[in-house]
């Protein structure tokens, strides 16, 4: 499961790049760290939502997506509206 | 012909295969790099391999506070589990009573009823559990069966200490235990530690005499008065089959496993200590051995002490471990206690107390010196000595002789899986850090973490778990497990 989250992030990143360096965007250092923030909380809930069904603990499975789950995609949500708005604004 | 051109210039390429061989050449060096066993068993450190957030401490300075001159050495014929102290403090008639109303009937009652954890073929299969270590005895000596190099004329194995503990943790392992530690049998030991009279009935008396060689006759175990040497071991039991306490035949069936294991690891252990020209002096049965098992597990680094005194935690693998201990002459090198923030947690989570189906758990939020008294009477159940909380072992193992419980280890905080992630965030935050311990484990009730209850208990037996019921490759670092 690792190797294929690692190839589909490395791949969103790359896109990422290229994709901000074609239109020429540069991002804030705090879009990069709420995005990154948000994509590590989100790495952490996917682990630990496998990991707990492993357990044969449904009950913490479900609760990581909404205790760790939830934040991180507002904090991924937060960090693109931020580069949206402010796009927008220039 | 290729019409790519490299970006980088020969002398970059050569430079950056010199700093890789380099590289190479130096991690080469470093890494541990064994051509036989004989190199492997001699590599340098004896102790067990943890991670980085358990500490170790000084020899005999365990997390829990103990007062040495204080301390009373253990007396086998008094305790919780033993009918006498029983009729001691609830008089006979009350024992008699819940003893013989409460064994049986409930039992078959459940299995016609088939209630979860006590169907008919959950008690089958923990009734069958025990079989074993009724068939194989196991004996203070040993069976004594196997050529020794007093027999063959072999000198006799030398290794220094260090080599000798990685090899008996090797056979141990072999065998079936999972951790295990050392210790010196220091006077301390023999005078605080050992059982005065054994535990197990006639009660031998426990004594150290002037002789090359241990024995055992009708009132005692003989132990030489000389250098003497403790060795530790786990064995983990089911986690899954105690988190369907209590009351439940499954859970006995794991509770049972250590002792069924046991009953053949022993015999084989103390012949390969024979084979290679020592002693071991082991258990005349399984359930009982020459010292308090846990204070031996805690003293050589396998766990620390926990709420309920009963039991002890593993930082390894939780609340759900057997803890046994050989003695033999064979030289060893110690391992320490430990600190791995457990024993401190200990002091503010008090899930175990609230499940507690006979509420013998303190809650308090301070271990104490003070021994309790119960049922108006001294405790005469706890040693004096020990800083720490005193559960009502009379109502707890009353309780469990009428049906079985193990709630308390079955809900623990640290009786996880190790499949997510969280735990070791949580077990090395819970060492460093103290100012979460209340957050992290009502975190852990509100995950739902714990015993199982109603038809949820049945559902072990469509699970698809290791082997005996544990992962033996918790404790494994070598092969790629």
């Amino acid at each position: 499961m690792w190797l294929i989250i690692g190839l589909i992030l490395g791949a969103s990143f790359l896109g990422l790049m290229m994709g901000l360096r074609t239109r020429k965007i540069s991002l804030t250092w705090y879009e990069w760290l709420i995005g990154i923030l948000g994509l590590g909380l989100l790495l952490f809930t996917i682990q630990n939502y496998f990991g707990s069904l492993a357990e044969i603990e449904p009950k913490a499975a479900y609760m990581f997506l909404l205790v760790t789950g939830l934040p991180s995609l507002i904090l991924l949500a937060i960090a693109w509206q931020l580069v949206i708005r402010r796009i927008k604004k220039a | 012909m290729s019409n790519f051109h490299s970006i980088v210039s020969r002398r970059d390429f050569v430079r950056a295969l010199g700093l890789a061989g380099a590289g190479i050449g130096t991690a080469a060096a470093a890494a541990p790099v064994f051509k036989d066993l004989d190199e492997v068993i001699a590599s340098p450190s004896a102790a067990n391999k943890r991670p980085w957030w358990v500490k170790d401490r000084e020899l005999y300075q365990p997390t829990l506070e103990v007062d040495w001159d204080m301390l009373t050495p253990p007396d086998g014929r008094v305790s919780g589990q033993q009918t006498e102290t029983q009729i001691h403090y609830l008089g006979s008639d009350e024992v008699k009573r819940r003893l013989s109303s409460n064994i049986m009937s409930p039992n078959v009652k459940a299995a016609i009823n088939s209630t979860p954890g006590k169907t008919l073929r959950d008690q089958a299969l923990g009734f069958s559990s025990i079989v074993p270590m009724m068939i194989h005895g196991i004996s203070f000596m040993g069976p004594g069966l196997i050529p020794t190099p007093a027999t063959t004329g072999v000198p006799k194995w030398e290794g220094t200490p260090e080599e000798n503990s990685r090899m008996v943790r090797s056979v141990l392992t072999f065998f079936g235990a999972g951790m295990v530690g050392f210790g010196e049998i220091s006077n301390l030991e023999r005078e605080k530690i050992f059982y005065t009279y054994h535990k197990q009935v006639p009660n031998k008396r426990q004594v150290f005499e002037d002789v090359d060689v241990g024995y055992e006759d009708a009132d005692k175990y003989v132990f030489p008065d000389r250098k003497l040497y403790k060795i530790s071991m786990s064995l983990p039991m089911s986690r899954e089959m105690y988190r369907t306490s209590d009351r439940s035949s499954l859970q006995f069936a794991a509770n049972v496993s250590r002792y069924r294991h046991f009953s053949m690891l022993q015999p084989a252990f103390q012949e390969f200590i024979r084979g290679i020209g020592y002693h071991c002096y082991g258990y005349p049965v399984p359930q009982a051995g020459p010292m308090p098992a846990a204070v031996s597990a805690i003293l050589t680094g396998l766990a620390e002490s926990s709420r309920n005194s009963g039991y002890c935690i593993s930082p390894d693998y939780g609340p759900v471990s057997g803890f046994f201990t050989f003695i033999t002459d064979l030289p060893l090198e110690p391992t320490t206690p430990i600190d791995s923030g457990i024993w401190r947690f200990c002091q503010t989570c008090n899930k175990c107390a609230q499940t507690c189906p006979t509420q013998v758990i303190p809650y308090d939020k301070e271990p104490s010196w003070e021994l309790p008294s119960l049922y108006g009477k001294l405790d005469i159940i706890h040693p004096a000595g020990k800083r720490m909380f005193y559960a009502n072992h009379i109502e707890c193992w009353m309780y469990c002789f009428e049906g079985g419980c193990g709630t308390c280890m079955a809900t623990c905080t640290f009786n996880v899986n190790g499949a997510a992630m969280v735990h070791d965030v949580v077990k090395a935050t819970l060492s460093t850090t103290p100012l979460f311990n209340e957050f992290l484990w009502k975190a852990d009730k509100t995950f739902g973490y714990g015993a199982k209850s109603g038809e949820e208990k049945e559902d072990w037996w469509d699970l698809s778990l290791p082997s005996m019921g544990w992962d033996t490759t918790s404790f494994s670092k070598h092969g790629g497990y």
